[in-house]
């Protein structure tokens, strides 16, 4: 069986490899992002977050940054309880001139961009002012007093998703060709009465579909830690949790692709529903950035979202072994599942629904 | 021997065959004519188990290679050979069986001098010889052919006629939907006629045509198919 799968491995790759467009798939991350990085480099030094208005809570006295709250388009605002304030996104933030902490609140996005980018311009200015090279203002915490420091580069927010774009979607045209795009010619027919084992064959084409997946999930790694060199690049740890995480995502993708290839009508069938589903992490992935909330390590039992959450997590250095390894083992169930309901439904009369 | 029993099938609501009753005989060639749309393809395709029949069985003994009529496609991308090599694989061919058996097959076949093109830059008449040639690489003791001349020029028909004898010479159970008369005529042992969604019995070619001359075989055919 295991030849037979690699014969039809062999020539899966070989119809993949003659098909121009799969250096699409290979060049893509190579370009974009580097692009990326260079773009929110730039993004990130222009002025549209500083020019906004700023309402803000101030805990403790210091006569040293009276200049600078007055001179900034910040609105100060006295509150009785600034937590209470912060939660119902009546303010934006609170300044701690005693502790030098700004708290945010963890479920508004735009009060931790402006966490950073206020933290930021305070400690430039007390260094300017003071002419000293130590932090002042350099701790920057939730509402719930959790201290994180955080960075407000767009790569945070930019990069899971081109990743999970990248990595649930770079196979889904291949898969559509492999059982739709056979069944529409006839060669599926033809593979069927050599007498294969369903099993053979579906196993043949999405390991074929994952090989791919894992030469464009490597690709994407380098040119991510190679274009955000020295910024951003990511420990050899992270790496390892992206790219488990990655990796299995990726082989979800492929599986489920697969088996909406092996059930559609045809070409231009598959190609819709796999349009549609595969959309769907992506847009898991902007709520979970937007939500931008700590869960425990139960969320890596739920397939697809512990991918979203590890990619996120580890590119912001954030990886963690333990959720690497139940969120690697947790998607290869999902993918064992699949490929039992696929084969088991599999009848020889699907082959014919053209 | 391929033996139908009492073999039903229909898509959906719509039958298509009915109460097949019949037995191929081994190591002849049995002819099968319909018209169009009478089912002869949905008999091979239930031969082959490529359909399952809603009643009924089907028994025979040995390997069985089908070649579909419609529109034949192979991997397009992939050159002649590699093709054929496909599913030479998938049939755990040796490489030495794999190629006896084409050098036997190119004896009458000649694909040589295109082995090496990709299969869609070549000629329709050429991927129905690729397409034959895949369909009898792994040697196969029973042969289905649907419509197997078309698209083939006189001398290539000719080549899978006397292919077709050989591999009778051979002890082969062949199978050929055909809508050629002279295939029905000059090659065929038997004379299995599809009609009314049933075979009702298969002829001998001898006694189907017995007192026919040449030119009256088509009629005799067409009379019967409508009657
Ligand atoms: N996959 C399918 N789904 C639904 N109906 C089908 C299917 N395949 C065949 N049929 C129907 O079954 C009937 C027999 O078709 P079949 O292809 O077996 O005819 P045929 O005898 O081979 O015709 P021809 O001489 O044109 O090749 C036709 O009415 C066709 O519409
Ligand atoms: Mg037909």
């Amino acid at each position: 069986m295991l030849k037979t799968i690699s014969i039809i491995i062999i020539k899966e790759l070989k119809l993949i490899v003659r098909n121009r467009g799969v250096w699409i798939v290979f060049l893509l991350p190579t370009i974009i992002f580097p692009i990326i990085n260079i773009g929110t480099s730039y993004f990130c030094n222009t002025n549209s977050i500083i020019q906004q208005k700023y309402n803000i809570s101030i805990i403790g006295e210091n006569k040293f940054y009276n200049d600078f709250f007055e001179n900034q388009n910040i609105i100060i605002t006295k509150c009785k309880d600034p937590l209470k304030s912060l939660t119902n996104n009546d303010i934006d933030l609170i300044i701690n001139l005693d502790k030098s902490v700004i708290t945010y609140n963890s479920k508004n996005i735009l009060s931790l961009i402006k966490a950073n980018t206020l933290g930021e311009r305070l400690q430039q200015y007390s260094i300017q002012n003071l002419n000293i090279q130590k932090n002042i203002l350099c701790r920057i915490e939730n509402e719930k007093g959790f201290i994180e420091t955080v960075d407000i580069s767009l790569n945070k927010f930019l990069m899971p998703i081109v990743f999970i774009v990248f990595v649930s979607n770079s196979c889904s045209n291949y898969a559509d060709d492999m059982f739709a795009g056979e069944k529409e010619k006839g060669t599926l027919e033809i593979l069927f009465s050599s007498k294969l084992s369903k099993s053979t064959i579906f196993l043949g084409k999405v390991f074929s579909l994952i090989i791919i997946e894992l030469l464009s999930t490597i690709i994407s790694l380098i040119s991510f830690n190679i274009s955000a060199m020295g910024k951003q690049s990511l420990d050899i740890n992270d790496m390892l949790y992206l790219f488990l995480s990655a990796i299995s995502l990726g082989c979800i993708s492929s599986f489920v692709s697969l088996s909406i290839s092996l059930f559609s009508r045809n070409v231009r069938e598959s190609q819709i529903i796999n349009s549609f589903v595969l959309s769907i992490p992506v847009t898991l992935s902007v709520f979970k950035i937007l939500y931008n909330s700590k869960a425990g390590n139960w969320i890596y039992t739920i397939p697809i979202i512990n991918s979203i959450e590890l990619i996120t997590n580890s590119l912001s250095n954030n990886g963690n072994m333990v959720a690497g390894i139940i969120t690697f083992l947790t998607n290869i169930a999902l993918c064992i599942v699949i490929s039992f309901v696929s084969i088991r439904y599999m009848k020889k009369e699907v082959v014919l629904q053209t | 021997m391929i033996k139908y029993s009492n073999i039903y099938k229909s898509f959906k609501k719509n039958s298509v065959l009915e109460n097949i009753n019949i037995t191929i005989p081994s190591s002849e060639i049995t002819a099968l004519v319909g018209k169009n749309g009478s089912g002869k393809t949905t008999l091979m395709r239930l031969t082959a188990s490529l359909l399952s029949p809603d009643k009924g069985k089907i028994d025979y003994k040995g390997s069985i290679g089908i070649l579909l009529g419609g529109s034949i496609n192979l991997y397009g991308n992939l050159s002649v050979e590699e093709n054929i090599d496909f599913f030479a694989r998938l049939h755990k061919l040796s490489k030495y069986e794999f190629e006896n058996n084409l050098s036997e097959i190119n004896k009458f076949i000649q694909i040589d001098d295109f082995m090496n093109k990709k299969f869609n830059q070549i000629s329709r008449g050429m991927q129905q010889k690729t397409a034959l040639v895949i369909s009898i690489i792994h040697n196969p003791d029973i042969l289905l052919l649907d419509e197997p001349s078309t698209g083939l020029d006189l001398m290539a028909t000719k080549d899978v006629f006397n292919f077709v004898k050989m591999l009778k010479d051979k002890e082969k159970t062949i199978l050929i939907s055909t809508h050629n008369i002279s295939e029905i005529a000059d090659l065929s042992d038997n004379i299995a006629i599809l009609k009314n969604k049933t075979i009702s019995k298969i002829e001998k070619r001898e006694i189907f045509f017995e007192n026919c001359e040449k030119q009256e075989q088509l009629n005799k055919i067409c009379n019967y198919l409508e009657k």
